[in-house]
C-alpha cells in the first residue's frame, strides 16, 4: 500500500512510499530513521499525534519531526 | 469534528495564492555564493592556526568550519533534491488542504491566530527554557502580505513575547534569533520544503523545535550571556531567582543585598542604613533620626527622648555649662558702697 511519508529530518522532502500491509508507526520509524529514538521525534499520522503501535492505512500521511534541530548564528 | 471556521477558510484562500506566487517566483536551486566563499576562508584560517600550533584557535575555527560545512551541505542537499523531477513543479496546495493544516495548527499550539487585515498567521510557543535559562515564549508570525527582507528569505519572523536579552545586546532575544530573524541552521532546507508544500503545521513546528534547541557551536550570543537582569546597585548580572529589595523592589545581587539587623527584612544597599552609633545594618522602617543632629540610628541607640548619645551628652553638658556660666545671684560681684568718708574701695571691672 502507498502512504505519504514526510521526513522533517535533513532535507525535509515528502515522498509517496510503498509499505507492507499492517505496518505500524514504530516499524516505519525503525525502517526510515537510522539509529533514531522515537522519543526524539514528533510523530504525526494525518496531522494527529500517533501511538507507536498504530497500524498505518493506505493513503495515510505520516510525518517525523525531530524535537532537536540546531539553529545557528554567526558563521 | 471541529466546527467550520470562516476566518481560517478565508486565510486558507489567501495562503493558497501566496504559496502559488512563491512557487512560481523562486527557482528551486539556490546556492549562496557567500557561504562557499566563507568555507574557503575558514579552511585557509584553520590551516594557518594549525601551522602555528595555536590550539585554542584551532578548536574555535574548526567549530566555525564545521558549522559552515553543514550550511553548505544543506544547500547542496537541497539543490540535489530540487533537481529530481518530482520537485520541479511542486503543486501548490489547494485551499482545502491549507484549511486542514490551519485546523491542525490550532491543535498543536495553544495560541494560533489569523489576522486577515495584516495578512498574518501566528502561533505562540510554550516558554523556551535552554539549559535552565528561561527565554520566555515566542510568537512565530508568517506574513503572506509583506515582502520578505532580505529578498528570498522566508516571510516570517520570530518575536519574543517577553523579550529577555543577553547583557548589552538588545537585538538578540534567543541564541539563534537576532532582530526577530531566526538563523535556521540545520532547519533551512526543511523549512523551505515545508512552506513550499504548504505544510504549515510542519513549518511552525520545525521553527518551534529550533527555538527549543541550543547549538552551542554557533549562537548569536552564548547562553552564559543570559545571566538575567542587571543588579540595580552594581550593574552585575543577576539570575532570575536573585533577591528583590522589599522597599524599592529592585532586583539586586547577593553582594548588594542584606538583612535588617532588627527585623530581618531583605533590602538593597541603597535602601539599608547604618546606625551611626553601633554600625548595625537597619532597614528604612527600623531607622530613626536623632531629634537633634538628625543622624540615622537604630532604636537601641536613641534614648526615650529620641536623642542619640552624643546629643544627649551635649545637652547635659550644655546644661551644666550654662549652670556654670550663670552663677547664682548671691555670688555676683558686689560693689560695696560705703558711707562717705570711710575711705576708698576697689570697684571690680
Amino acid at each position: 500500500m502507498e502512504i505519504l511519508f514526510i521526513n522533517n529530518n535533513g532535507a525535509g522532502f515528502a515522498d509517496h512510499i510503498q509499505i507492507a500491509d499492517g505496518t505500524t508507526v514504530e516499524q516505519l520509524f525503525r525502517k526510515r530513521v537510522n539509529q533514531g529514538d522515537p522519543a526524539d521525534y514528533l510523530i504525526r499520522v494525518n496531522r494527529q499525534p500517533a501511538s507507536s503501535d498504530q497500524v498505518l492505512q493506505p493513503g495515510d500521511r505520516v510525518s517525523f519531526t525531530p524535537t532537536k534541530i540546531e539553529g545557528a548564528g554567526r558563521a | 469534528m471541529p466546527s467550520f471556521d470562516p476566518v481560517f477558510w478565508r486565510a486558507a484562500g489567501h495562503l493558497e495564492q501566496f504559496l502559488k506566487t512563491r512557487a512560481g517566483d523562486s527557482h528551486p536551486v539556490t546556492l549562496d555564493r557567500r557561504s562557499f566563499q566563507q568555507l574557503q576562508v575558514l579552511t585557509a584560517r584553520l590551516a594557518s592556526v594549525e601551522q602555528r600550533d595555536w590550539q585554542l584557535s584551532v578548536q574555535l575555527v574548526a567549530q566555525q568550519l564545521h558549522a559552515q560545512l553543514k550550511t553548505c551541505e544543506c544547500q547542496i542537499t537541497n539543490a540535489l533534491e530540487c533537481l529530481t523531477p518530482r520537485n520541479f513543479s511542486p503543486a501548490a496546495p489547494a485551499a482545502a488542504e491549507i484549511y486542514e493544516e490551519l485546523s491542525a495548527l490550532r491543535d498543536e499550539f495553544e495560541v494560533c491566530e489569523v489576522n486577515l487585515r495584516e495578512g498574518t498567521l501566528s502561533v505562540v510557543t510554550e516558554s523556551v527554557v535552554l539549559e535552565d535559562i528561561d527565554l520566555g515564549s515566542f510568537r512565530i508570525i508568517l506574513n503572506w502580505k509583506a515582502v520578505p527582507e532580505p529578498a528570498g528569505s522566508a516571510p516570517y519572523k520570530v518575536e519574543a513575547v517577553t523579550p529577555c536579552h543577553p547583557d548589552g545586546q538588545s537585538d538578540i532575544t534567543h541564541p539563534h534569533v537576532m532582530r526577530d530573524r531566526l538563523c535556521e541552521g540545520d532547519a533551512t532546507c526543511t523549512l523551505q520544503q515545508a512552506l513550499r508544500a504548504g505544510r504549515l503545521t510542519d513549518f511552525f513546528q520545525i521553527i518551534n523545535q529550533v527555538l527549543h534547541t541550543y547549538n552551542s557551536g554557533s549562537p548569536y550570543a552564548r547562553l552564559g550571556e543570559w545571566d538575567g537582569s542587571d543588579c540595580h546597585a552594581c550593574g552585575a548580572s543577576v539570575s532570575d531567582d536573585g533577591s528583590y529589595c522589599d522597599f524599592c523592589q529592585s532586583q539586586v545581587c547577593e553582594d548588594c543585598s542584606s538583612f535588617c539587623s532588627l527585623c530581618d527584612t531583605s533590602a538593597c544597599q541603597s535602601c539599608l542604613k547604618s546606625c551611626r552609633n553601633c554600625d548595625s545594618v537597619i532597614c528604612p522602617e527600623c531607622a530613626e533620626e536623632c531629634g537633634d543632629c538628625e543622624g540615622v540610628f537604630c532604636s537601641k541607640c536613641l534614648n526615650p527622648n529620641e536623642l542619640c548619645k552624643d546629643c544627649d551628652h551635649a545637652d547635659e553638658s550644655e546644661e551644666l555649662e550654662s549652670n556654670t556660666d550663670s552663677p547664682p545671684e548671691e555670688s555676683a560681684p558686689r560693689v560695696a558702697v560705703q558711707s562717705a568718708g570711710l575711705g576708698q574701695i576697689a570697684v571690680p571691672t
